[in-house]
């Protein structure tokens, strides 16, 4: 039988939350990028069900976009994190605070 | 037909474009200068003939989509060409005589280096272009485009010769004046969208904008008066006549196309173009045909009086000016637009002539260093004469006819009070042209510079078309009357001819001999006063500039005398409090901004689930 | 049905895995599972090209990349546990968060069914979306190339070289902004004394 979009959401919502989570309560930057890819696939899984839905292809190619998107958001963010690692030697987002007003 | 109106709006826009991005070389850039306008003047033609148009004031006209512009709500404006009789005779003119302009310029403008003809002629496309798109346009939003764009094409060519003060001066002047007119009509299209839910001409001019103006007579007057304060500052009309006699600071082939042309037969088109609204608003037209006629006889008393040949003709533009915009304000289409026709042949011709006489005399303005110069400069006297002829409204001269026209409309329309006015105009109009006439040509050189005869071919031919056209333009003005359904009135042309007859009798009986003696009336107070514009630079000065620049002095003065320290103080502690307390905020941790942001995410997603159903 | 809850379930144990891991390693490799499961679901949604993209992409190159990155910093890390060092108001604060927002979604999620969404069939085919890409969604599309050129300029305007030089100017910035700091309080502890 095929599984309706109720449930598709709720776990594309138990995924972003915990995603959420790991943003709120971890301070490896690392940890933070994947957990903001956990949000952006929560956020995909969504996109995807609901155009499975609705039959249309705009909610797919969106989340193809959101992909693209979240690859480039990688490739920033590590590059950040090596750079971090390099010159602060550190990736504990507490400890890199130097942005106090 | 579409196609013809669309590459002659083209045309010049990519000339000017061309000529500002390439570094040409100079006959490049000559003839793509040149070349561009006889494309549009041939695409004119063809407009013309494919499809002349239907008379204007009837709401009759197709519209050329090309696209939308803008849509939001009940706003549509379209993005296309308003083809109708009044368009195509504008189109006509502008490219017509444009294309004469720009053929003189080719030899006039040859002193000036590389770089300086290039930006001459790009100006001169782009001058020609927005007043092309000005009058094409199918909405008023597109229109205004080419009517600020027209304003800018005047202030880089009266502003060419950028290293002299009085040019700047002259250039800032005119674009100030004209955001006046600007801002006059934009604030006309609001109100008649406000009115009628719509910008675009099928609608506005057809019977819907006919009807709702007419259910509105109050907002039809503010369009009216916006509108023809737009049309005052393009046109130089009173209140805001006075950048037009400084512009003569440009070169005079710029002063040609200004006067001839294109800018300031804007402000008649524009009128012309909303008939309906002054139809719908008496006290809106007469105010703007009482003014216009107003403006034509006051300028033509201080045209009387001038010294400065170019400054002669800029007042005798305001007074033909003057003329049409009574004419179209008052309802009479087709004889303030044939008036159009004919005072392009001849003021353009005028100009040109002109130049003939500074480019001999090394750029002498002044008319009481001329005199005598009838045999050294043979094309520019005859040029000048048959201009002058057309001008004063001498029959079967070009000038006669629509002139005659307009006097003839006003007098049968019952508009005493401009008739007056027009009259009186009528009658100074052959006193200052052919006083000017005898002391350029007649009598004994009184100037010591020595006399450069001889003009170069593509000086010679435009001018030589022109004093042709001045002659028998008359038969354009004609036919346009027939046209546009008016016929000939005998008493007025009779009265017309007495008027003109009665100046030049005057002029010659003064100044017949050339003799600068003769001029010496002017010399007194009185005509020193009318000489400054009755002092409207003064009024301007004193009634506006004095006191702002005061206010702003007084006020500066009554700012640094508060004691400021202590209210600084306070400020600042404050201004320090808060920022302390908002860098609590600012802690630099991540985290904590994560944690500011995913409250923050709640809240809205409790709202949206709460009350956004 | 049986195929959702199991993948589902995989899905939410990876991402909890991901979060919790206490080795970054531990983590990339969760987040490869979860991306994975991910792309099983796609595909019972009928979107068999987003899946493929999703395993070649984001689990395949994507994730190189994390692991490559750790690569390159695993001389100096320290290991984090979790959650530590942070404040507990902080901390409950971000917990009601994440729990309203749970909330909030899954009611949503569950609205959806009330709104009476009609399920009815889409052709997810490979073709079907790719006329989409390169029809109607061709300038999103060519926006995300766009999207990638920047990256990539920006990661390499970050990485290259000058490492020396960024760290210098960095530490220099800190210290600044540390002497600032002082200062600063110092004002603010003068100005309370006058």
């Amino acid at each position: 039988m095929s599984v309706g979009l109720p449930l598709y959401l709720g776990l594309a919502a138990i995924l972003f939350v915990i995603g959420m989570l790991g943003i709120l309560l971890r301070r490896d930057v690392l940890v933070l990028v994947m957990s903001v890819e956990l949000m952006w696939n929560a956020a995909n899984l969504a996109l995807v069900a609901t155009a499975r839905e609705s039959g249309l292809m705009g909610g797919q190619i969106f989340a193809f976009v959101v992909i693209t998107v979240a690859a480039a958001d990688v490739a920033i963010g590590l590059a950040l994190a090596v750079l971090l690692g390099r010159t602060r030697g550190t990736l504990d987002v507490d400890r890199l605070h130097w942005l106090r007003g | 037909m579409g196609i013809f109106a669309t590459v002659a709006l083209a045309a010049p826009l990519v000339g000017a474009l061309l000529l500002s991005l390439l570094r040409l070389p100079r006959q490049a850039q000559g003839l793509t200068g040149t070349g561009s306008i006889l494309v549009a003047f041939a695409a004119a033609l063809g407009l013309a003939l494919t499809g002349f148009g239907p008379a204007p004031g009837h709401g009759g006209g197709t519209d050329l989509v090309l696209g939308t512009w803008a849509v939001a709500a009940s706003l549509h404006v379209p993005l296309g060409l308003w083809l109708d009789g009044l368009t195509t005779v504008f189109v006509l003119v502008i490219t017509g005589v444009g294309l004469l302009i720009h053929v003189y310029s080719l030899a006039y403008m040859a002193g000036e280096d590389r770089a300086d003809y290039g930006r001459y002629f790009a100006g001169m496309n782009l001058f020609v272009g927005a007043m092309l798109l000005l009058v094409l346009a199918d909405s008023l939003p597109l229109l205004a485009v080419g009517w600020a764009g027209v304003g800018l094409a005047s202030y880089l060519l009266i502003g060419f010769w950028y290293q002299r003060p009085a040019a700047v001066v002259a250039a800032r002047k005119a674009f100030i004046l004209n955001t006046v007119g600007d801002v006059g009509l934009v604030l006309a299209i609001a109100v008649l969208f406000g009115t009628t839910g719509r910008m675009d001409f099928q609608h506005l001019l057809g019977s819907s904008g006919r009807q709702a103006l007419a259910a509105h007579p109050g907002a039809a007057v503010a369009a009216g008066l916006l509108l023809f304060l737009a049309a005052a500052a393009k046109s130089a009309q009173l209140p805001l006549q006075s950048w037009l006699s400084d512009a003569m600071e440009g070169p005079t082939p710029v002063s040609a196309l200004i006067h001839a042309a294109t800018m300031v037969t804007a402000g008649v088109y524009l009128i012309a173009r909303m008939q309906v609204v002054f139809q719908a608003a008496p006290v809106a037209a007469a105010w703007a045909g009482d003014l216009g006629a107003l403006t034509a006889f006051g300028a033509a008393t201080v045209g009387a009086v001038s010294y400065d040949i170019k400054r002669l003709l800029a007042y005798s533009t305001m007074s033909q000016i003057g003329y049409m915009i009574a004419g179209v304000s008052f309802g009479y289409v087709a004889a303030g637009v044939s008036h159009v026709v004919t005072h392009a042949f001849f003021k353009a011709l005028l100009f040109m002539c002109v130049g003939l006489v500074m480019h001999a005399l090394g750029d002498e303005r002044d008319m009481r260093q001329y005199g005598g110069l009838a045999r050294a400069l043979p094309l520019a006297r005859w040029g000048f004469l048959a201009g002058v002829l057309a001008l004063s409204g001498i029959p079967p001269f070009a000038g006669f006819w629509s002139k005659d026209a307009i006097l003839g409309d006003l007098l049968r329309g019952g508009h005493p009070l401009a008739w007056v006015l027009l009259a009186l105009a009528a009658l100074l109009t052959p006193f200052y042209a052919f006083r000017a006439y005898y002391l350029t040509f007649g009598g004994e050189r009184r100037g010591k510079q020595a006399v450069h005869g001889g003009a170069a071919v593509s000086l010679r031919w435009p001018t030589v078309v022109l004093a042709v056209l001045a002659v028998v333009g008359g038969v354009a003005a004609v036919a346009l009357q027939h046209a546009w359904g008016q016929g000939l009135d005998g008493t007025s042309m009779v009265l017309s001819t007495v008027l003109a007859l009665v100046g030049w009798g005057a002029a010659w009986g003064l100044y017949r001999n050339g003799d600068a003696a003769a001029d010496r009336w002017t010399a007194g107070v009185l005509a020193g006063v009318v000489r400054a514009e009755y002092g409207w630079e003064g009024f301007w000065q004193k009634g506006l500039v004095n006191p702002v620049h005061a206010l702003a002095a007084g006020l500066g003065q009554a700012w640094e005398g508060v004691s400021w320290q202590r209210a600084q103080g306070s400020v600042a502690a404050v201004a320090t409090a808060g920022g302390r307390a908002l860098g609590l905020w600012q802690s630099g941790v991540v985290r904590r901004y994560a944690v500011s942001m995913s409250c923050g995410v709640a809240l809205i997603l409790i709202w949206v689930l709460a009350f956004a159903h | 049905m049986i195929a959702f809850v199991l993948v589902g379930l995989a899905a939410v144990a990876a991402a909890v895995g991901v979060v919790t891991a206490r080795s970054t390693v531990h983590s990339v490799l969760w987040l490869i599972v979860h991306l994975c499961s991910l792309a099983v679901l796609y595909m019972t949604l009928r979107a068999s090209f987003l899946g493929l993209v999703q395993v070649l992409l984001y689990a395949g190159a994507v994730m190189v990349l994390f692991v490559f990155v750790l690569g390159l910093l695993s001389a100096n890390r320290q290991i984090e546990t979790v959650p530590r060092g942070q404040p507990p108001a902080q901390m409950g604060l971000a917990l009601v968060a994440a729990v309203v927002v749970a909330v909030v979604l899954l009611v949503g999620a569950g609205a959806g069914v009330a709104a009476g969404v009609a399920a009815h069939g889409a052709s997810g085919e490979v073709s079907a979306f790719g006329k989409a890409l390169f029809g109607p969604y061709l300038l999103p599309f060519e926006g995300t190339a766009l999207a990638l050129l920047t990256a990539i300029i920006g990661s390499v305007a970050l990485s290259s070289g000058h490492d020396e030089a960024m760290a210098a100017k960095l530490e220099g910035e800190t210290v600044a902004i540390e002497v600032s700091h002082a200062l600063a309080e110092q004002g603010a502890a003068g100005g309370e004394r006058r």
